[in-house]
């Protein structure tokens, strides 16, 4: 028999026996092993960037960072099978986008189900991590307005409240978010910012810029005709001529 | 609400066939009893006709303003003889007007107006009451429909609200995830898990069968809470603790059944499955000469972010206290960064 090359699987869930139980199920598993487990969506974060699994099995619900928030962090694109109790709308989003997901409890029989069409995606190496790209794309775009956003910096991970962000830079397919003191680069597009937040919060100014209306600490006249906000912490961001019209609507001058 | 004839096409074409026959039928009357020559009586007959039934499609704002049951009855009759008689003038001098016209001012039809004026009067007044009692019908039906529709409407709304109550009172979440530790228990320990599955089942057996509105010792009370949080307990392991100073004379007093329930799910909820630390559940009942008084306090993951819908349970507990107490004194939060505290006093009741 000639050594097969196992593919390596990590278990994401706050709730040890709801890990142990997918342990039990892995054991004897002739093309996939066990590499490591994570009790938070931090550490979870961090072992999956670091050991590259091919598999994980992503509980939703989690403290402090959800299963899809963890999604927007990852650098690479293991395939994903989801694990959750009761959640309505997610399970409708898997369905829409043909992503693995198993309903917590589960027997070996619908386990195994999951776990053979993820493995075959695995060994055929085709489209790999699509389906989840499209739950991602979906996700965003079926949420209401952002609340919170997590963050990366290094291998530092910040969840933080909207409301803490100063402004938003558009750097080509990224984004640069600005709060006080610091600056993340995050994978979206403008036009989602705009879309998803609070639009009583926040405004775009510019074709390149989203402005944190609560941080505003005044406008300037910057050359002729052109104009810039001057952030509570002294940052510069620049207002096009439309953008001018609609702050000063909003902030009623 | 619509004209109830100018609303649809057919309806229209129905009203002016019907206006045809009254025309037609008026025309053969002024032949057969007036002997009017055929060109008059053809003008005269239909020409009346239209007149009326212009005026009659207006009769329904005139209806519509004038109702019932919005006004009093001699309101209503007062209007209702103005607007008759006014039809009644509009209809008889513009008829009169334009056949003037029409016929030159012709000494033949002024005589023939004076002996036809008895039977306008009479057929407009037929026609006026006749199409009241149609709009009125019409109203009735159309408010008929509508209570209808609010009805079932309610009744759709209650049954929304009752499923929405019975969930929580199953708590998908809570179920679900026990049920999957307790699969775990039975491959790892089948006897903890007969345990886990007796402590559920009566867990969900006493919240099911007590109603909103009965009364049930402290005692029972928490030991419903104890299986709750023992169940939890399976799923979270030492990250959630239990501390508890609970003075013996308060065990008898009666409270509102499954009144504490949501304020032990809140610190679940917000408090352990949101953090990544322990998190300790504190407990204090202590006796006071009026009342009882009931903490409930944990502390929480200062990064954790207070997720939405997380009043629900705390409004219904202010809820059910308000309504059954009839005091709105009862219920204290308080909420630091790091803990939060809810406390409740229950009067006891007083000495005879």
């Amino acid at each position: 028999m000639s050594e097969v090359q196992k593919f390596k699987v990590l278990i994401v869930d706050d709730e040890a026996p709801a890990r142990n139980i997918i342990k039990v199920f892995l054991q004897n598993e002739t093309d996939a092993e066990l590499i490591d487990e994570a009790s938070d969506g931090f550490e979870a974060v961090k072992k999956i960037n670091h050991l590259k699994p091919d598999l994980v099995f992503l509980d939703i619900q989690m403290p402090k960072l959800t299963g899809f928030e963890l999604l927007e962090l990852l650098e690479t694109k293991p395939e994903i099978i989801f694990v959750t109790a009761y959640d309505q709308y997610a399970v409708k989003a898997f369905e829409l986008n043909a992503v693995d997901y198993i309903l917590k409890p589960f027997n070996k029989e619908r386990f195994h189900t999951a776990l053979g069409k993820a493995l075959e995606r695995l060994k055929s190496d085709t489209k790999k991590g699509e389906s989840t790209e499209k739950l991602i794309a979906y996700s965003r775009q079926t949420t209401e307005n952002l609340q919170r956003i997590a963050l990366k910096k290094g291998n530092q991970i910040t969840v933080m409240d909207v409301e803490n962000i100063f402004y938003i830079e558009a750097q080509d397919d990224y984004t640069m978010i600005y709060t006080q003191n610091e600056r993340y680069l995050k994978h979206a597009t403008m036009q989602y910012f705009e879309d998803k937040l609070d639009k009583d919060m926040f405004l775009r100014t510019h074709r390149s810029y989203i402005v944190n209306l609560k941080h505003i600490e005044k406008i300037e006249l910057f050359e002729k005709d052109t104009r810039v906000v001057v952030m509570k912490n002294k940052a510069l961001v620049k207002v096009g001529r439309t953008g001018y019209t609609v702050l000063k609507e909003k902030l009623s001058l | 609400m619509d004209h109830p004839i100018l609303n649809k096409a057919w309806k229209l074409i129905v009203y002016i066939l019907f206006w045809g026959l009254v025309g037609t039928f008026y025309v053969a009357v002024l032949k057969r009893y007036f002997q009017t020559e055929h060109g008059l009586s053809l003008t005269e007959g239909f020409l009346h006709a239209a007149v009326l039934g212009l005026l009659n499609i207006g009769t329904w704002y005139f209806i519509k303003f004038n109702r019932f049951e919005e006004r009093s009855f001699f309101n209503v009759a007062f209007y209702f003889l103005i607007s008759g008689i006014a039809i009644l003038i509009l209809w008889i001098a513009s008829g009169w007007a334009m056949m003037q016209i029409l016929t030159e001012r012709s000494e033949n039809y002024s005589a023939f107006f004076k002996t036809s004026f008895s039977l306008k009067i009479g057929t407009g007044t037929l026609l006026f009451f006749l199409f009241t009692l149609l709009y009125y019908v019409v109203i009735y039906y159309q408010k008929n429909k509508e209570n209808l529709l609010r009805k079932a409407e309610m009744a759709s709304s209650l049954n929304e609200m009752e499923l929405a109550n019975l969930k929580s009172q199953i708590n998908p979440h809570f179920l679900f995830n026990s049920l999957n530790s307790i699969s775990y228990q039975i491959i790892e320990n089948p006897e903890e898990a007969r345990e886990s599955l007796v402590k559920l089942s009566d867990y969900f057996r006493y919240s099911l069968t007590k109603s909103e509105h009965t009364f049930s010792s402290l005692k029972d009370e928490l030991d419903n809470v104890y299986r709750y949080l023992d169940v939890e307990k399976i799923r979270f392991g030492d990250k959630m603790q239990l501390e508890k100073t609970i003075e013996e004379s308060c065990y008898a007093y009666q409270i509102p059944v499954m009144l504490l329930q949501p304020l032990f799910e809140n610190c679940v909820k917000h408090g352990v499955y949101e953090s990544s630390d322990t998190v300790t559940i504190r407990l204090d009942v202590s006796d006071q000469p009026d009342y009882f008084s009931i903490v409930i306090a944990n502390n929480i993951d200062p990064d954790a972010k207070p997720k939405k819908g997380t009043s629900t349970g705390l409004n219904n507990v202010d809820r059910r206290l308000k309504l059954i107490y009839k005091r709105n004194d009862l219920l204290d939060i308080e909420k630091t960064g790091d803990s939060f505290k809810v406390r409740i006093r229950i009067p006891k009741p007083k000495q005879a």
